[in-house]
């Protein structure tokens, strides 16, 4: 039988002593739409004399006052008919319209009131009760955001697994990464389905200025599946590759591939150790599934375990990479840009999005961090 | 040589890349008035994402420093960067880190645009580089359009229905 690999053991372990306390909790990262106040705007709104005339009022608005999907029409005897900007401000020039559009004016009382709605649709529970404060609204949590924002996404196997991985990034760190004040530190490759390690990376920029941790490990997977540009494993198939020769989709022998190669004797990680990394209730997890019959496509659906956030060309790399989750341990006031500078994965406009999650373990990550060469870039 | 005369020789560039099946997207770096690198995209190629015009130029590079026995650091320093679409975010992340002297650019990157469309990479970094935009864009945003005429091989079935522009840049 095969010594038991150092990550398999670790999750076990982790997973094991039932009683472990888990010094740290994944943050997400998230953009400010979610987590930041309601946005409210001032809107007029009209009380009926009586009950009895509101379905016509409804009906007769719904012509020439639509209204936001969000927001309830009605409030009891309170009717809402449009933000105060689209008639500056007015309520005379209101009335004249409505009365110009056959709205029975006799209907409501003469003053209107003014009150603050939503602007636009609530995302999170938080935010819709913030909005009830002031005028109803239409609105359907979404659960995946809440479990997302509640922080009880994870499943304790899922935490310890995690866990496995960024101590073995901080392994790799502190055997092997030379990297700069903006972008140091080790990167971790894994497919959550199978739960293997795919590609570990210690930045090594003392040899070239684009090795960056992020940078390597993605080349890496590349080369797990045929490709590949830069000449980093020791029986470098990347040449195969280009020329056309290599047909094998896996062409290595299930153990993770590593840069620099001093990471392999230290981290003996067959790809069958088995991480728990996918939920166990699975119904819940939407997954893009990166091995469909077409076979592996970059790193989709994969995560990526990095000692530190990393930098913007780290970042895009493995937006880029279409890895799905990123987990980072330290913060990086220096050029992060996954919470510390910038939250790339939330500006608008960017396909493929990946969520983040940080302080996995920051103090160890920030320690091992301090411990890692630097040298100027 | 003027800008437009060094974009003429990165649009052939990624004329070329169009017909090997990539994003075209042709890049020059230009050391004392040389081209010292010419690169397109690799990215179905390497099976790699990040295989940019950019990044390919930079490897070429570091090579070119070695045979002439050049301190790399410095030369980037020198270097202008002449491409034929505004650089992605990352890449235009890796030129700020080597702090090369400008970039000149033909049409914009609507998707990935890192010197203004979508993220304004410089904000981050300390480096002041010169960036000219559009320059010959026309022409560099008719060979995208040529290219997602028709789809990408290599991506799976799924996506390539929805395939429009920049998919792999
Ligand atoms: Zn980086
Ligand atoms: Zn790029």
């Amino acid at each position: 039988m095969d010594p038991e690999p150092p990550a398999a053991k670790m999750t076990r372990d982790l997973v094991e002593s039932k009683k472990h306390e888990f010094t740290w909790k994944p943050q997400p990262i998230l953009s400010k739409e979610i987590t930041g106040d309601v946005i409210l705007e001032k809107s007029f709104v009209a009380v009926l004399k009586d009950k009895k005339l509101i379905s016509r009022a409804i009906q007769s608005l719904a012509k020439c006052l639509p209204i936001p999907q969000h927001l309830k029409r009605c409030s009891g005897l309170r009717i809402y008919l449009a933000p105060i900007n689209k008639f500056q401000g007015d309520s005379h020039k209101l009335k004249t319209f409505l009365a110009e559009k056959d709205f029975d004016v006799d209907s409501i009382e003469d003053d209107l009131e003014i009150v603050n709605n939503a602007s636009v649709a609530p995302r999170t529970k938080s935010q819709a009760a913030q909005a009830l404060e002031h005028w109803p609204v239409n609105f359907h949590p979404d659960i995946d955001l809440e479990e997302l924002i509640g922080g009880s996404i994870f499943e304790q196997e899922q935490l310890a697994s995690i866990e496995a991985c960024m101590r073995l990034a901080m392994a790799a760190a502190k055997e092997a990464a030379v990297g700069s004040a903006e972008c140091n530190g080790s990167a971790l490759i894994v497919d959550p389905e199978s739960g293997s390690v795919l590609a570990i990376a210690a930045s090594s920029m003392d040899k070239h200025p684009m090795w960056h941790a992020s940078m390597l490990a993605v080349d890496l997977v590349a080369k797990s599946q045929g490709g590949g540009a830069w000449s980093l494993t020791t029986s470098d198939r990347s040449r195969d590759a280009r020329e056309g020769t290599c047909k094998r989709k896996h062409p290595d022998d299930g153990q993770a591939l590593c840069y620099p190669h001093s990471l392999a004797k230290l981290l003996d990680i067959p790809r069958s150790c088995s991480l728990n990394l996918a939920k166990t209730n699975r119904k819940k997890e939407k997954r893009s599934s990166p091995s469909d019959k077409t076979g592996p496509y970059l790193c989709t659906g994969y995560w990526a375990v990095l000692l530190r956030e990393p930098c913007p060309l780290c970042s895009m790399a493995l937006l880029h990479s279409r890895v799905s989750r990123i987990f980072y341990g330290a913060a990086n006031s220096v050029t992060g840009i996954l919470g510390s500078k910038a939250a790339l994965h939330s500006v608008p406009g960017l396909n493929h999005r990946y969520q983040v999650w940080s302080s996995v373990l920051e103090d160890e990550c920030a320690r091992s961090l301090e411990q890692c060469r630097t040298i100027h870039c | 040589m003027d800008a437009n005369a060094w974009m003429d020789k990165a649009l052939h560039e990624a004329q070329i890349s169009l017909k090997r099946g990539e994003v075209p997207v042709g890049c020059l770096f230009i050391y004392k008035n040389e081209i010292i690198a010419t690169g397109s995209n690799t990215v179905n190629e390497t099976k790699n994402a990040t295989r940019h015009a950019e990044l390919n130029c930079i490897d070429d590079v570091l090579v070119y420093c070695q045979e002439n026995n050049l301190n790399s650091k410095e030369v980037f320093t020198k270097i202008d960067v002449v491409v034929t679409v505004e650089p992605c975010i990352m890449c235009a992340a890796a030129l700020h880190q080597l702090r090369i002297n400008s970039i000149i650019y033909g049409c914009a990157n609507d998707r990935f645009g890192g010197c203004k469309s979508v993220f304004e990479v410089s904000k981050v970094y300390d480096s002041k580089i010169n960036v000219v935009g559009n320059v010959k864009g026309v022409e560099a945003m008719q060979l995208l359009k040529d290219f997602y005429k028709g789809t990408n091989p290599n991506a799976p079935e799924t996506k390539k229905g929805r395939k429009k522009k920049l998919d792999n840049n």
